[in-house]
């Protein structure tokens, strides 16, 4: 794969179709759960990979090629700003800003009862700023460190969006 | 030590300022950069000018001749300027990024706004004139007296009751006006466009694959055009009278009237090309599309909701 | 020894720390001796502990489809400079970077740093937008006679050159197109990168739907319909440029 990636990154398409074929599926994984709609998450994977090609000549190779592709698929979705009017309608108030500690319990407590949820539809259902730094710590492993720098707050508010996601999915999980 | 999690009211899609927003006031001001928190008087038709690059902007709209302004900004520093007839209200960067700003403005009722985000959603009610626009987020309008403008690369736009005519545009976003007076102009490049209920003698939407809906009440002296590539085009009309003018190349076309072919109806072209009347004639009616499927149906003549 | 007891609030503002092993011993053995004799505690700590178990194990998830070719259709669309029509533009065309130059795979067309260089020394030099999709249909209008020289084969390298169509209207939508994507280029740092995704993608629907309409009037070029509808479509086209080179900036 080491050669796919310096074949890509002289501009060898077949080449970079393989990248994307090897691991399309862990970059969509990270896109869908970051902003919690499958549609959209297809819409991100597609400008993380077209990102990617563009970016490609940069890569040095001071870290992995897949670790260096995860931190562009990461930073693609962290700066995906349309809101899904599906969403927004579900919420009463956008919070895209992870220090916003109140807000709406709103969507997961509203999942109807009865329902029984997977973990998978259980964080679709987060707030977007809880959704993203749990997607980052508790699925992708991520330190809180990387991801406040990530996100551009402090570790102390990722902790607290964390813990917030958690409780949130136990509730919706244990109806 | 324990940590209460406040849970919001369940608002509506925010036109009018929230528990949670008072909230915000009430926190220390140290989160943010800049804020400002004040009440200015401005004239009945003065003009609320408000721009931004991230973050949101709320406005909502009263009966006072005042201009309530809060607004807060992570990192940028805000700017307001004031006179009896205008007030601006924008965000600068100090060093570097800006973080989120937002504005929460209320003003009065017949006043002109103009809006503009860059990331970040714009929503108002109320105004004699709006221009309201963002690049990636959401645009959505509530009672224009008169003309709106609404604009969004990315995002959505919606206008609800407006009298004085609706300029919409989005390149991939939903686009949906639903009780409009006055002209209406819609363009989307992928985004579906929506009309509910709309009362104009002058209508043109364009699209490339978008689908495109339309229902409202029609003046027998007016031009409704509608265009798509490949978007489908649906249209609801009331069997009052008009006169159309459908064309696909490679679509369906489906109508509920009779579609009695006219004399100069080009059926030997490739592709379908139908001219005829309802009703005896009247508006001026034109879908095309490439290869979009073309329906046509009978409504049931929906009144405009007061 | 001193034997903290916990109540149940001040164990639940105490997990996240404790999830993340940053507790100290005494306060991690009170937490233990807590949720040993309280159950509603310990299902409490279950839980969560099970929901981090489990999301560290999801199953990477599966796009609906084959996301390859649109993919490859935008990385083929970048605008590649091949001949300054206007000497004027020359100095604006060095000031774009030449990584927005490359790309396309084995095609004759790319250039890179210097020879790009060299190339916008010249004068008149002319933008032409590059997909797949013109390529294929491009070859399907040049056999019957449509008017557009120049093109290259189908699939192989996957460039084909639009620049001399019979009307005159299109070489001014042309001109139009070719002096907006200069702009769009020039500001593409300028804007972040989602609402350039956004772009290119309708810009590569567009481009198709120009396509397709072209084929079909090359079939029927005395269809009126038809003319109409690639004028609305190339209408579309510079619209969306327009709009692009517009755009505010970001910061």
């Amino acid at each position: 794969m080491l050669g796919d990636v310096a074949l890509a990154a002289s501009g060898d398409r077949r080449a970079f179709e393989r990248l994307y074929r090897a691991h399309v599926d862990r970059v969509f994984s990270i896109c869908v759960r970051m902003c919690g709609s499958r549609v959209r998450g297809e819409e991100l994977t597609q400008d993380v990979f077209v990102r990617v090609w563009e970016k490609l000549p940069t890569f040095r190779g001071e870290s992995a090629f897949p670790t260096w592709l995860h931190r562009v698929a990461v930073n693609v979705a962290l700066n995906d700003r349309k809101v899904q009017s599906r969403e927004r309608t579900r919420r009463a108030e956008p919070d895209e800003d992870s220090r916003d500690e109140s807000g709406a319990l709103g969507s997961v407590a509203a999942a109807p009862v009865g329902e029984r949820l997977d973990l998978e539809a259980a964080i679709a259902l987060l707030p977007p700023g809880a959704r993203k730094v749990f997607v980052l710590h508790d699925v992708e492993g991520f330190t809180h460190e990387e991801i406040a720098q990530e996100m551009g707050v402090t570790p102390g508010g990722t902790k607290s969006q964390l813990h917030r996601a958690r409780m949130l999915l136990r509730e919706a999980l244990s109806r | 030590m324990s940590r209460t999690y406040i849970v919001a009211a369940a608002a509506l899609i925010g036109l009018a300022s929230t528990p949670l927003a008072a909230q915000r006031g009430a926190r220390s001001g140290n989160d943010f950069r800049s804020r400002i928190d004040t009440t200015v008087a401005l004239s009945s038709n003065g003009t609320v000018d408000l721009s931004l690059v991230s973050g949101e902007i709320i406005v909502t709209s009263w009966d006072r001749n005042e201009v309530r302004v809060s607004a807060t900004s992570e990192r940028g520093i805000l700017r307001f300027d004031t006179s009896p007839s205008r007030v601006t209200l924008g965000v600068r960067s100090d060093r570097g990024e800006m973080g989120d700003t937002r504005y929460e403005v209320s003003m009065p009722k017949s006043a002109r706004l103009v809006a503009k985000s860059v990331s970040g959603d714009v929503r108002a009610r109320g105004g004699s004139d709006v221009d309201a626009r963002s690049v990636s987020g959401n645009v959505d309008v509530v009672d224009v007296t008169g003309r709106a403008t609404v604009e969004s690369v990315s995002g959505d736009v919606s206008v609800q009751r407006a009298d004085g005519g609706v300029k919409a545009s989005t390149v991939s976003g939903e686009l949906t006006l639903s009780n409009i007076t006055g002209d209406l102009d819609a363009t989307t490049v992928s985004g579906d466009i929506e009309l509910q209920n709309v009362k104009s003698s002058f209508v043109r939407t364009s699209t490339t694959s978008g689908d495109v809906d339309f229902s409202g009440t029609l003046d027998p002296q007016g031009r409704y055009e509608f265009e798509s590539h490949s978007g489908d085009i649906e249209l609801a009309i009331p069997g009052g009278g008009a006169t159309l003018d459908v064309r696909t190349f490679s679509g369906d076309v489906e109508s509920d009237f009779p579609m009695t072919l006219q004399p100069g109806s080009r059926g030997g072209e490739r592709g379908k090309a139908m001219q005829f009347t309802i009703g005896g004639g009247g508006a001026r009616i034109s879908a095309r599309s490439f290869s979009g499927d073309i329906t046509i149906e009978r409504s049931s003549g929906a009144s405009r909701e007061d | 020894m001193n034997d903290r007891m916990l109540d149940c609030n001040e164990l639940e503002s105490l997990l996240p720390v404790y999830l993340e092993g940053d507790l100290d011993a005494a306060l991690s053995r009170a937490v233990r001796r807590h949720v040993e004799g309280c159950a509603r505690c310990a299902e409490l700590l279950n839980e969560v502990a099970a929901i981090v178990s489990d999301a560290r194990d999801l199953p990477p998830l599966t796009p609906s489809r084959d996301l390859w070719p649109e993919i490859d259709a935008r990385i083929q669309a970048d605008v590649v400079p091949l001949a300054a029509r206007q000497s004027g533009r020359a100095s604006v065309m060095e000031r774009v970077r030449p990584r927005w130059w490359t790309g396309g795979g084995g095609g004759g067309v790319r250039l890179a740093g210097a020879a790009a260089a060299l190339v916008l020394a010249t004068a008149g030099i002319t933008y032409v937008a590059t997909t797949r999709a013109d390529a294929v249909r491009t070859v399907a209008a040049t056999s019957i006679g449509g008017g557009s020289t120049g093109a290259s084969g189908a699939g192989g390298t996957g460039t084909a050159v639009r620049n001399a169509s019979n009307s005159s209207s299109e070489q001014l939508y042309d001109r139009e197109i070719a002096q907006l994507q200069t702009i769009v280029a020039e500001r593409r740092s300028l804007l972040d990168s989602t609402t350039i995704a956004v772009i290119q993608r309708n810009l590569v629907i567009i481009d198709s739907a120009i396509a397709e309409s072209r084929a079909a009037l090359a079939a029927d070029p005395n269809s009126r319909f038809l003319n109409d509808q690639l004028n609305s479509v190339l209408d579309q086209k510079v619209e969306l440029l327009r709009t692009a080179a517009l755009l505010p900036a970001r910061t």
